[in-house]
């Protein structure tokens, strides 16, 4: 008996290790320490044992039924504690992922440099009247950007704008002076499509209007705006430029951030790269929206948003943007 | 515009040579643009001026001669595929060892015969575009001497940006350009040279009258002249008017090609025999041949005959040919408007149209036409001047006169600027200044008076620019700090929902245009030719009143690349005279998918919303709005009431044409609505002290019973008691659904007692149970 009391501990501790959930603890449990059991089946046949022995046997089996009980005790907590759960945690997870279109990753970027500087961020419809997107620009009834060759006008004698310098109108007429003020939007353009040009495209307006706004500071504002925009110091310079609603109007290079002035393909080896218009407002546009140029100036500047998504990500295809080919644009991620 | 540096050192006194290609650097950072600068003429060399001695025909091709040269010094042998060549001819040889184009010329042996060089064609030469043969240079060169002696192949040829000339009319001629020069470098103007009033000026023979009936011409000078048909050319004129981008066959040509790049005013010249009146109107019922001219062209007539659409083109009997002995030259100066309207009306934007658009100073019409006499008579022509010069000035070309106050300058520059610095560059650039106590007054000259400088700003930039932008430093700008601008941004409110839908929700922003595409429609079957539509875009012209329809266009693009996907777009439609922004969003996916794919969509709606308005959103079977969408899918989605959307799935029958085991669903909303629902704050409610109880209901409804119906009734169910409810679980059984309602009822003002429980479930189920079967 006593050997079999050994064997029957052997062969528990065997099987206890081998559980690994509750219901096979359950069973282990009733069959070493059910009624049925070996165990209790051992007991009830000790009566039959000489007084000594049945001692001995007595305590044994105690013990046994104290081990193995303690066993299954530490046993079903080890198992609780582990819980039922039984998945490959290894397995995929969704992957996709969704984008937003460069022109937007862009705008945004730009947005948040103007913003730290303290302009409002404002828009403008992209229908135009031909007030807002010309006359008070002092762009005259005659000027050749009011032809069919290069505005699409509508049969309600709208157009679509041509820039978002209508914008800079509508926050003036609003906000009057001092004002400061970006337009990021979509512009159209009378125009063949081809790997550079667009009908539709992206441009930001910016417009700065105070007591003695020079052209130095415009110079100022500017280097700082790009400098953000890409992350580093730029060297800029004006050149002459001619737009109706600025005088001076300038255009804005940067030198060349992939030569670094040194001259290369993108600069057409100047070492300059022509970036954006811009121009202290003219006297007649402060005036028709109600602001007195002898008592303000300011500049106004033009950014073009598709452009600059082009430069940042080297896209060499102006097409891909308006293209909704998701093979393209969903590599564009969300930043 | 291509400016020759040649011609321009016609106009240039300077004491040392100038550096051409230095100055353009300049030019374009205190003028106008430079876009290309071309050296010509350098890769030519070894042309030696040659006389044609013997002419034979190539012994084994016929279509080949071979020509005995004389090149001064010896005879050479070359052989040519031209056919003009005759005995005494002088014409241009690249012999061996020289180079044309950057190529070296050398000997050859073609068919037997050796070939010393080889004869050349103005083309070849750049010259000319002719290539019909060799050229025949005159026969007082000198054989044997450099062509480059005679004629001025080397030239400097720049190209300047049209549009960077918009607003400097005085930059259309090379004189123009040699005054902006000058004054940038510090040379001397050379004054142009033109026949004076002498005895020639005064024609006689046959006078030509001139009556102008019209405003819009502000000046008109004319002369006839005979005795021009005559074999005269200077091969100097024609290359520079060829690298200039002109090509003249006849003499009138020549000159007045040459004189409008010199002073830049468009010439024309017309047959003059039989013109002795002409009259400048507005068009009225004259002939005009099948030109399809309208009462808005302005015309030059004579005798009830259009001649000359004015400032656009010559009518056809009218062109000078190289018959034509007597030829009226005309240089006139007409409203610049009316010169664009008139040219494009007739599809006819040329050359002088352009010129004529810029304003270009009056006062230079009789100064060109007195140079265009001048070099006809300079290059031999005995001319007869059968009228006078017939000069019409109606409306007088004024110096404008600008006050710029030192206090308005130094606001611009930032700075204070002596006036020394400044009076020394606006005279440099031909304006009278005077000094007043506060002020500058500037005269400005006529030439820089027809638009571009009329105010204190244009002055400004006149000194800033020469002055040199380089030279300005930039400054901060102090800022006012009073700037209040309520305006909460749409573009960025649009950035936060776009981040939202992309980083949430996976989907991919696409942009798409904001006209329809036509074979999109015609695919689709759907007739958009009510919409608003671009009068000048061929294709493609209706602008959207709606934006799912173009989306739905953008995702059926990607269905071959891809099985299931989204896309969304911001985007402007038009509707009736409303501009408006829209938000689309489309899901793809296979149609087995299509009831999760819905749900998808409605939980990215309610989503979406939330984060806007933060308000609930409630979705109500509907009918669609749009003719894309299946009757049967469509739900419509409201906010407090307010409607502001859809949701459908695009009918099988659209998309199963690009795809047919897939489906699309759409949702469209108004932006702008959405916009206007002001966002709310929802208060704070004490939660009650007292437990709730949870009671589960499970109903079954039919096929046609909706969960919509289960919940309106739901929400009409009267009492204190019921908090809330939601759906825990549905079960699908063929022809039925059981739906499990988990209804959440307390008491704020105590605990429920067992009776109430039992009471209020009764009623509740009793309530159910007239509109819906309910299970135990
Ligand atoms: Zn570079």
């Amino acid at each position: 008996m006593k050997d079999e009391l050994l064997k029957l501990k052997k062969q528990f501790i065997e099987e206890i290790v081998s559980v690994r959930n509750l219901e096979e603890l359950t069973l282990i449990k009733s069959k070493y320490l059910g009624k049925k059991s070996r165990i209790s089946e051992i007991m009830s046949s000790m009566k039959k044992l000489p007084i000594e022995e049945k001692r001995e046997v007595g305590a044994l089996c105690n013990k046994l039924k104290n081990e193995i009980t303690q066993k299954v005790k530490e046993k079903n907590e080890e198992l609780i504690s582990k819980s039922t759960f039984d998945f490959d945690l290894t397995m995929p997870i969704n992957k996709n992922r969704g984008s937003l279109s460069p022109i937007t990753i862009v705008g945004k970027e730009v947005c948040d440099v103007l913003q730290k500087l303290g302009f409002t961020i404002v828009s403008g419809p992209e229908i135009e009247d031909e007030y807002h997107n010309f006359d008070a620009l002092n762009i005259p009834s005659t000027h050749p950007a009011r032809d069919m060759q290069d505005t699409y006008w509508t049969n309600s004698g709208k157009l679509l704008r041509t820039h978002t310098s209508p914008c800079q109108v509508r926050a003036m007429e609003k906000y009057g002076a001092p004002l400061r003020i970006a337009a990021p939007g979509r512009c159209f353009r009378n125009e063949d499509i081809d790997a550079c040009h667009e009908n539709t495209f992206f441009q930001l307006e910016g417009m700065v209007i105070d007591k003695n706004v020079s052209i130095s500071n415009l110079l100022y504002v500017m280097k700082g705006i790009l400098s953000e925009i890409f992350g580093k110091v730029v060297e800029v310079r004006l050149r002459p430029g001619y737009f109706p609603f600025v005088e001076p109007g300038f255009e804005l290079d940067v030198k060349c951030l992939i030569c670094n002035g040194k001259g290369c393909p993108t600069c057409k080896d100047s070492g300059w790269l022509e970036l954006c218009p811009c121009g202290m407002v003219h006297p007649k546009v402060l005036k028709m929206s109600n602001i007195d140029p002898n008592i303000y100036s300011g500049f106004a500047f033009g950014i073009g948003l598709t452009r600059l998504a082009m430069m940042k990500y080297h896209i060499n295809d102006i097409r891909i943007l308006n293209s909704c080919d998701l093979e393209e644009l969903s590599q564009f991620d969300i930043m | 515009m291509l400016i020759s540096c040649n011609l321009l050192n016609e106009f240039i006194d300077s004491k040392q040579p100038i550096d051409w290609l230095n100055i353009w650097d300049k030019f374009t950072m205190t003028t106008a643009e430079v876009e290309n600068v071309e050296v010509k003429g350098r890769d030519i060399s070894g042309v030696l001026v040659s006389k044609v001695k013997t002419i034979e025909k190539h012994p084994h091709n016929p279509n080949y001669t071979v020509l005995t040269l004389n090149i001064g010094c010896k005879d050479i042998t070359v052989i040519t595929s031209a056919k003009n060549a005759y005995v005494g001819m002088v014409t241009a040889c690249c012999i061996a060892g020289g180079k044309i184009n950057g190529k070296n010329v050398e000997k050859v042996e073609f068919l037997g015969i050796k070939s010393e060089g080889v004869c050349l064609s103005e083309k070849e030469l750049d010259i000319s575009q002719n290539h019909d043969g060799i050229i025949d240079l005159p026969k007082s060169y000198s054989i044997g001497s450099n062509i480059k002696e005679y004629v001025n192949l080397e030239d400097i040829i720049v190209e300047i940006d049209n549009k960077s000339l918009t607003n400097r009319p005085d930059l259309w001629g090379h004189y123009g350009i040699a005054r902006e020069v000058v004054a940038l470098i510090g040379a001397k103007l050379k004054k142009i040279p033109i026949m004076e009033n002498d005895t020639h000026m005064e024609g006689h023979k046959e006078k030509l009258t001139v009556n102008v009936l019209t405003n819009y011409v502000n000046r008109y000078t004319a002369i006839k002249v005979s005795g021009i048909n005559q074999k005269i050319t200077d091969i100097n004129m024609k290359v520079i008017l060829h690298h200039c981008g002109y090509e003249c066959n006849i003499l009138t040509e020549l000159i007045t090609n040459y004189v409008t790049l010199e002073l830049g005013l468009p010439i024309f010249s017309l047959k003059g025999e039989n013109i002795s009146n002409i009259c400048i109107k507005m068009f009225e019922d004259e002939e005009s041949g099948d030109l399809n001219i309208t009462k808005d062209n302005i015309v030059v007539c004579s005798n009830k005959k259009v001649i000359e659409v004015a400032g656009v083109c010559v009518l056809g009997d009218y062109v000078v040919t190289d018959k034509c002995d007597c030829v009226i030259i005309e240089i006139a100066n007409y409203n610049a408007s009316l010169i664009r309207k008139s040219s494009i009306s007739l599809h006819n934007r040329n050359e002088s149209s352009i010129r004529h658009e810029k304003s270009l100073d009056p006062e230079m019409t009789i100064l060109a036409l007195k140079r265009c006499l001048y070099l006809l008579k300079e290059k031999g022509v005995t001319l007869n001047l059968d009228s006078y010069v017939e000069d019409i000035y109606t409306k007088k070309q004024e110096k404008n006169t600008v006050k710029l106050t030192f206090k308005k300058l130094r606001s611009y520059l930032g700075f204070e600027m002596s006036s020394e610095v400044v009076t020394n560059i606006l005279r440099k650039l031909g304006m009278e200044v005077k000094l007043e106590e506060d002020c500058y007054i500037v005269t400005v000259p006529t030439y820089r008076s027809t638009k571009d400088i009329e105010n204190d700003a244009d002055i400004i930039e006149e000194i800033t620019r020469v002055y040199g932008y380089d030279n300005l430093k930039p400054e901060p700008l102090k800022l006012s700090l009073d700037i209040k601008h309520d305006e909460n941004s749409e573009y960025l409110k649009e950035y936060d929902l776009k981040r939202i839908l992309a980083e949430k929700y996976n989907l991919h922003e696409v942009n798409t245009y904001v006209w329809y595409d036509d074979e999109f429609l015609r695919n689709v079957g759907i007739d958009k030719s009510y919409c608003e539509e671009i009068i000048n875009k061929p294709s493609n012209k209706y602008i959207r009143d709606e934006l799912g329809l173009s989306v739905l266009a953008a995702t059926i693009k990607n269905a071959k690349k891809f099985s299931k996907y989204g896309v969304f777009e911001i985007g402007t439609v038009n509707v009736g005279k409303l501009v408006k922004r829209q938000l689309s969003i489309i899901l793809r996916d296979s149609i087995k998918n299509a009831e999760s794919c819905y749900m998808e969509i409605k939980n990215i709606v309610q989503g979406t919303i939330r984060i806007l308005t933060n308000h609930d959103i409630r979705f109500v079977e509907d009918e669609p709005n749009n003719q894309y969408m299946d009757s049967n899918t469509v739900i419509s989605i409201y906010v407090e009431n307010i409607y502001v959307g859809q949701i459908g799935i695009a009918n099988l029958s659209i998309t199963k044409k690009y795809d047919k085991t897939s489906m699309m669903v759409i949702a469209n909303i108004d932006f702008d609505k959405l916009n206007e629902i002001e966002k709310t704050c929802h208060n704070y409610c004490k939660p009650s002290k007292y437990p709730s109880v949870s009671l589960d209901y499970t109903i079954s409804l039919s096929h046609d019973e909706k969960y919509q119906m289960l919940e309106e009734k739901l929400s009409e169910y009267q009492s204190l008691l019921l908090k809330s409810y939601e759906c825990i679980d549905v079960y699908n059984k063929e022809e039925e659904r059981k739906v499990t309602i988990r209804i959440n009822i307390s008491r704020d003002d105590g605990t429920l007692k067992t009776e109430e429980i039992k009471d209020f479930s009764k009623k509740f189920v009793s309530y159910l149970e007239k509109h819906f079967k309910v299970e135990a």
